[in-house]
C-alpha cells in the first residue's frame, strides 16, 4: 500500500476533533437545560472530551509539532469505554425510573376513577332515600371517599422526579379538601368560612391521605353545629421542629361529639408515626411525625 | 516483540472486556435508540485493535484504520444524538 501521508491523517483527526468537539457542546447544552439527565449526559459529554483530547493529540503528532502528549493519549483512550457505559448504566436508569413512573401515575389515575365510581353509586343510592340516618351514612361515606380520591388525584398530577410521584403538596390538597366539601356537603347558606394556614408541606401518599380523613371527620362534625356557631373555623398545618408537625383545627365553642368520629379520628391518628393528638373545647391539636420519602423511594423501585 | 505497546494491548484488552458489558447493559435496559452509540463504541474499538495490528501486518493500512475509525466513531454518535433528541422534541 502507498505511505499515507502525515498531512492526511493529520485532517482525518482534524475532523474528528471537530465532531468530538461539537458532540460536547450539544452534551454541556443538554447538561444546562435537562435537570434529569444530567448524569448520563456528564458521562457522555466527559468521554467525548477524551476522545476529542486523543485526535487533537493526532493532530499535534502527525504534524510533527509535539509528540509529548502521546503518552496521555492512552489513559484518555482507555477511559473512553469505560464512561460510555457508565452513560449507558445511568441512561436506562433513569429511563426504567420514568417507566415506572409512568406506571405508578397511570395506576393512581386508574384508583381515582374507580374511587368516583363508588362514589357515584353511593350518591345514586343516596338520592333513594329519606333524609335520616341511613343518608348521613352515606353522605358521611361519600366524602371520606372523595377526599381519598383527591388525594389520588394530586398523585396523578404531580409531575417531577419519582420521588415526587408519591408526594402531595398539603397546601393545594387542604385547599381543594376543604372546598369540595363545602360545594358538596353544605348547602349554599349554611357552607362555613375556613381559614386555612398551611406552610409549603410535602407529605407522602398514606401520611397526606390520614390527614385528610382526620380533617374530613372534623369538618363533618360541624354538619351538626348551627350556622350562626360556625365562625372563626382555623386550619393550621405547620412545622414544629426537625420532622416533627403539627395539625390543628379550631372553631369558636365546643367542638360536637360523635362516637364513630371520635373512634375513626383515633384510628387514623395510630396510623401517623408518633402521633399526639388532644382534644380541648373547639381545638383539636395533632402532632405527629411523617413517614420518610427515602423509605417510599426504595419501596417504589423495589 | 516488534512494534507492539504494552499500553496498547492492555488497552484493547480491557476495550473487549468492557463492550460485552456494554451490550448486556443496552439489552437489560430495555433502552430504545442506542444502536448509533454501540456502532460509535465499537469503531473506538476497531480503532484500538487497528493499533495494535499495525505493530505486526500492513502498517500504513492499519494506521489509516485506526483513524478512520475514530473519525467514523464521532460520525456515529453525531447520527444517534440528533437522531435521539430529534425524536424526543417530536420534530421527526
Amino acid at each position: 500500500m502507498m505511505p499515507v501521508p502525515d498531512t492526511m491523517i493529520a485532517l482525518i483527526n482534524f475532523f474528528s476533533a471537530l465532531i468530538f468537539a461539537l458532540l460536547v457542546g450539544f452534551c454541556i447544552t443538554i447538561f444546562i437545560r435537562s435537570r434529569k439527565l444530567r448524569y448520563p449526559v456528564f458521562f457522555l459529554g466527559f468521554s467525548f472530551t477524551l476522545i476529542c483530547a486523543v485526535s487533537v493529540f493526532n493532530i499535534f503528532e502527525h504534524l510533527n509539532i509535539a509528540k509529548a502528549m502521546d503518552k496521555y493519549e492512552e489513559y484518555a483512550e482507555v477511559l473512553f469505554l469505560p464512561f460510555i457505559l457508565l452513560f449507558c448504566y445511568s441512561w436506562t436508569s433513569s429511563f426504567m425510573v420514568e417507566k415506572n413512573r409512568k406506571y405508578a401515575q397511570e395506576l393512581q389515575h386508574r384508583v381515582k376513577n374507580n374511587l368516583q365510581i363508588i362514589e357515584s353509586l353511593l350518591m345514586v343510592q343516596r338520592s333513594t332515600l329519606p333524609e335520616g340516618d341511613a343518608a348521613e351514612v352515606i353522605d358521611a361515606s361519600r366524602r371520606r371517599i372523595l377526599s381519598i380520591g383527591l388525594a389520588e388525584q394530586f398523585l396523578h398530577e404531580s409531575s417531577g422526579p419519582l420521588s415526587d410521584t408519591s408526594c402531595v403538596d398539603m397546601s393545594n390538597y387542604l385547599n381543594a379538601l376543604l372546598l369540595q366539601d363545602e360545594l358538596t356537603f353544605f348547602d349554599e347558606g349554611q357552607r362555613p368560612g375556613f381559614a386555612i394556614s398551611c406552610e409549603k408541606i410535602v407529605f407522602n401518599a398514606e401520611t397526606a391521605i390520614s390527614c385528610g380523613l382526620i380533617v374530613n371527620e372534623l369538618v363533618l362534625l360541624l354538619r351538626s353545629v348551627p350556622k350562626e356557631k360556625q365562625e372563626l373555623i382555623t386550619l393550621t398545618l405547620k412545622k414544629t421542629e426537625k420532622n416533627r408537625y403539627e395539625l390543628s383545627f379550631s372553631m369558636k365553642g365546643t367542638l360536637p361529639k360523635n362516637d364513630f368520629s371520635g373512634k375513626l379520628v383515633e384510628i387514623l391518628c395510630a396510623q401517623l408515626k408518633n402521633p399526639v393528638h388532644k382534644k380541648t373545647g373547639g381545638s383539636f391539636t395533632l402532632e405527629f411525625s411523617p413517614e420518610r420519602r427515602e423509605e417510599l423511594r426504595w419501596q417504589l423501585r423495589g | 516483540m516488534p512494534g507492539i505497546e504494552v499500553g496498547e494491548l492492555a488497552n484493547m484488552c480491557f476495550d473487549l472486556l468492557i463492550m460485552p458489558i456494554l451490550i448486556l447493559v443496552l439489552v437489560r435496559g430495555e433502552a430504545p435508540r442506542f444502536a448509533f452509540f454501540l456502532f460509535g463504541a465499537l469503531c473506538i474499538l476497531i480503532s484500538h485493535i487497528a493499533t495494535v495490528v499495525e505493530g505486526y501486518f500492513f502498517p500504513e493500512f492499519m494506521n489509516l484504520v485506526e483513524h478512520l475509525s475514530i473519525l467514523a466513531s464521532g460520525i456515529f454518535f453525531l447520527v444517534g444524538i440528533f437522531r435521539y433528541s430529534l425524536v424526543k422534541t417530536g420534530k421527526k
